[in-house]
């Protein structure tokens, strides 16, 4: 599995910052989360219509990981507090 | 057939036993302790950083979070012995037994799934029960509200 805090330097966060680059909102697979859940959760905070929010737990779920958002740095951060808040591992990261 | 959480209009009956209820009480509870307490076992999974680059979160990311979690806990702690619930009081269930899996997942160190077989099986059933609650809880939520009988 891949390890989220090992995945981008530091430095490429500062850039991405300085040039107003996009961020990806990751939502990682955990082993005590039911699928429905996470389904119910990205309908719940991005409004999601329920095929593309399963669409991206079956990635979650086969990949290990999914980028379920993309754009600006304090946009994906409330994002990422409010999965959180709902009980789903995710983090921020500058778009590839 | 889902007996345990009913839909009933706008609000869902809820049939579990004193001993589930008391559990999940104390889940709330636990969660509470853990947004408030650094050295709370469930601290870490409530507290983990959201920005890949950083060891810890900017405070006022921290204290969102926590705030949302607390207040959803708080809500399953005064309504633990109700007969029913309201849908905004059954969402905040919802959210506190998933915050709630994730923060026993984390203090029994539960990172993949091969980690579930080396749990203490009270620890597994506990687990196993929050799991079951929240299936349960998502099936009756999602339903779609019956018409009104005239």
């Amino acid at each position: 599995m891949v390890d989220p805090l090992e995945t981008y330097p530091s430095g490429d966060t500062l850039t991405a910052v300085a040039l107003d680059l996009p961020f990806d909102v990751v939502v990682w697979d955990d082993p005590v989360t039911l699928m429905v859940v996470v389904t119910r959760i990205l309908m719940k905070v991005f409004g999601y219509q329920k095929t593309k929010a399963h669409r991206l737990m079956m990635t979650v779920h086969q990949e290990g990981r999914a980028v379920v958002w993309t754009g600006e740095l304090n946009k994906a951060e409330q994002y990422c507090v409010r999965l959180h808040a709902q009980g789903l591992l995710a983090t921020v990261e500058p778009s590839a | 057939m889902n007996e345990v959480f009913t839909r009933e209009g706008d609000r869902i009956v809820v049939d579990l036993n004193q001993q589930i209820r008391k559990f999940l009480h104390g889940l709330a509870a636990a969660i509470l302790l853990g947004t408030r307490d650094g050295t709370h076992p469930f601290a870490h999974r409530l507290t983990q950083p959201i920005t890949v680059t950083k060891d810890e979160d900017d405070p006022f990311l921290v204290l969102a979070r926590h705030d949302v979690i607390a207040t959803a806990a708080q809500v399953l702690e005064a309504t633990a012995w109700s007969a029913a619930l309201t849908l905004e009081e059954a969402e905040s269930w919802f959210e506190t037994l998933q915050v709630g899996s994730q923060a026993l997942a984390g203090s029994f160190h539960v990172a993949v799934e091969s980690d579930l077989d080396r749990l203490d099986p009270d620890d597994r059933e506990r687990l196993r029960i929050i799991q079951g609650l929240l299936g349960l809880l998502v099936e009756v939520l999602d339903e779609p509200e019956a018409a009104d009988e005239d």
